[in-house]
C-alpha cells in the first residue's frame, strides 16, 4: 500500500476517493523506563525510552489506519497527517489519519 | 534551654524537637550550614556542567550527521516540478528533556522577562534532530527528496519536547546538486559559557539567600516554636 503525506503522490493518479480513515492508540512506558528517564531529567538530554514509546505508538496507529484503509478496498492513502491528545506525564496518545484512495501510475509524471 | 520535652502534656512529648531549634552551638551550626551549601552548590554546579557538556555533544554530533544527509532535500509541500520517484512514508520521533541551563535561565527570564534563548536553542535542537532522523531514513531507502514534511507535537509530561515528524520520501529522485541543511539556517549559536557564568552567579545569589533565611529562621520562628512549648507547658 502507498503512503503519503501529499495529496497527490508523485507517479501515481487518484481515481477514486473513499474517505477518511484513521487510526490510534495510547501507551504508556513502566514504572521503571519512568523512574529512569525522571534521572534523565536531570541533566537534560534525549529522553529514548520515551522516544521508543512514539515510535511504538506512531507505528501502531499507522498499522491500524492502513488497516482500515483495507478493509474499504483502497491501495493508498494520502495527505496521512499525525494528531495527539495530552493524556498525561508518561503516556502518549497518538492519532494517524489520512484519505484513503484507489491510485493507478501515472506514466506522466513517473 | 528553659525545660526538657519530659515537662509536656502526656501525648504531646514528640513536639519536644521544636525546643531543640536554634539551641545548637553557634559556631557549629553555622559550619554544617555553610558545609551544606557548599555541597549544594557544587552539586547544581556539576549537573550544569554535564547538561552543558551533553548540549555540546548533541550539537557536534547534529552537525557531523546532518553534513552526511545534506544531499536530500526537504520540503513542506509538493516536491519541485519534475521531481520523480517512488513515494514511501517516513517517519521519526524523538522526545528531549531541556538541560539544566536553559531551566535556570528560563527562571530568571520569569522574572526579568525577555527572549528565553536557551530554550529556543533546545527546542530548534530538538526539531533538527527529528528531521535528521527524517534524513537519515531518505538516505538509507536511496531517496532524494522528502516532500509533505510535517510537525507533531506531543504532550508527554512538563517540560518535555516531544516530537513526531513525517513526510513523504521519494526514492530514486534526484539528490541536490548544492547540499545544504537549510533548517540549520538561522540557528541560535551556542553562548554557553557566558549562560553558565550567569547560572552561577544565580546559584551563588541562591546560596547565599539561603544562608540568610536559615538565620532569619533561626532567630525568629526558633524563639516563636519556644514560646509556643512554654504556652502548652503552662
Amino acid at each position: 500500500m502507498i503512503l503519503s503525506t501529499l495529496e497527490n503522490p508523485v507517479g501515481y493518479r487518484v481515481i477514486r476517493h473513499l474517505g477518511l480513515v484513521q487510526g490510534s492508540t495510547v501507551r504508556a512506558k513502566h514504572l521503571g523506563r519512568d523512574i529512569m528517564a525522571g534521572l534523565k531529567e536531570i541533566v537534560g538530554g534525549e529522553l529514548r525510552g520515551y522516544t521508543e514509546l512514539l515510535n511504538e505508538a506512531r507505528e501502531e496507529a499507522t498499522a491500524r489506519m492502513r488497516s482500515a484503509a483495507s478493509d474499504l478496498g483502497a491501495n493508498a492513502i494520502v495527505s496521512i497527517r499525525y494528531g495527539t491528545a495530552n493524556i498525561g506525564s508518561g503516556a502518549a496518545e497518538v492519532l494517524a489519519y489520512g484519505t484513503a484512495v484507489e491510485v493507478v501510475p501515472d506514466p506522466a509524471t513517473s | 534551654m528553659s525545660a526538657g520535652s519530659s515537662d509536656l502534656p502526656a501525648g504531646l512529648e514528640w513536639l519536644g524537637f521544636l525546643e531543640k531549634i536554634g539551641d545548637q552551638d553557634d559556631a557549629t551550626g553555622w559550619s554544617l550550614w555553610i558545609g551544606g551549601v557548599v555541597v549544594a552548590l557544587l552539586f547544581n554546579a556539576t549537573i550544569l556542567w554535564i547538561g552543558a557538556w551533553l548540549e555540546r555533544r548533541y550539537d557536534r554530533e547534529l552537525a557531523a550527521m546532518e553534513a552526511a544527509t545534506a544531499a536530500v532535500r526537504v520540503f513542506t509541500g509538493r516536491p519541485p516540478a519534475g521531481s520523480v520517484g517512488l513515494p514511501h512514508l517516513v517517519q521519526a520521533s524523538i522526545v528531549m528533556a531541556p538541560a539544566p541551563l536553559g531551566r535556570l535561565m528560563l527562571l530568571i527570564r520569569r522574572i526579568i522577562g525577555g527572549r528565553v534563548v536557551t530554550r529556543q536553542r533546545d527546542l530548534q535542537r530538538t526539531r533538527r534532530l527529528a528531521l535528521l532522523r527524517l534524513r537519515q531514513q531518505a538516505c538509507d531507502l536511496g531517496a532524494g527528496i522528502v516532500a509533505g514534511v510535517e510537525f507533531c507535537q506531543i504532550g508527554l509530561g512538563r517540560g518535555r519536547f516531544a516530537f513526531l515528524v513525517s513526510g513523504t520520501a521519494l526514492i530514486g529522485a534526484q539528490p541536490a546538486p548544492a547540499p545544504e541543511v537549510t533548517e540549520a539556517v538561522g540557528a541560535e549559536p551556542p553562548r554557553r559559557r557566558r549562560e553558565l557564568v550567569i547560572a552561577l552567579a544565580m546559584l551563588i545569589l541562591v546560596a547565599a539567600a539561603t544562608v540568610e533565611l536559615d538565620y532569619l529562621v533561626d532567630t525568629y520562628l526558633g524563639n516563636f516554636w519556644k514560646r509556643w512549648i512554654l504556652r502548652i507547658k503552662d
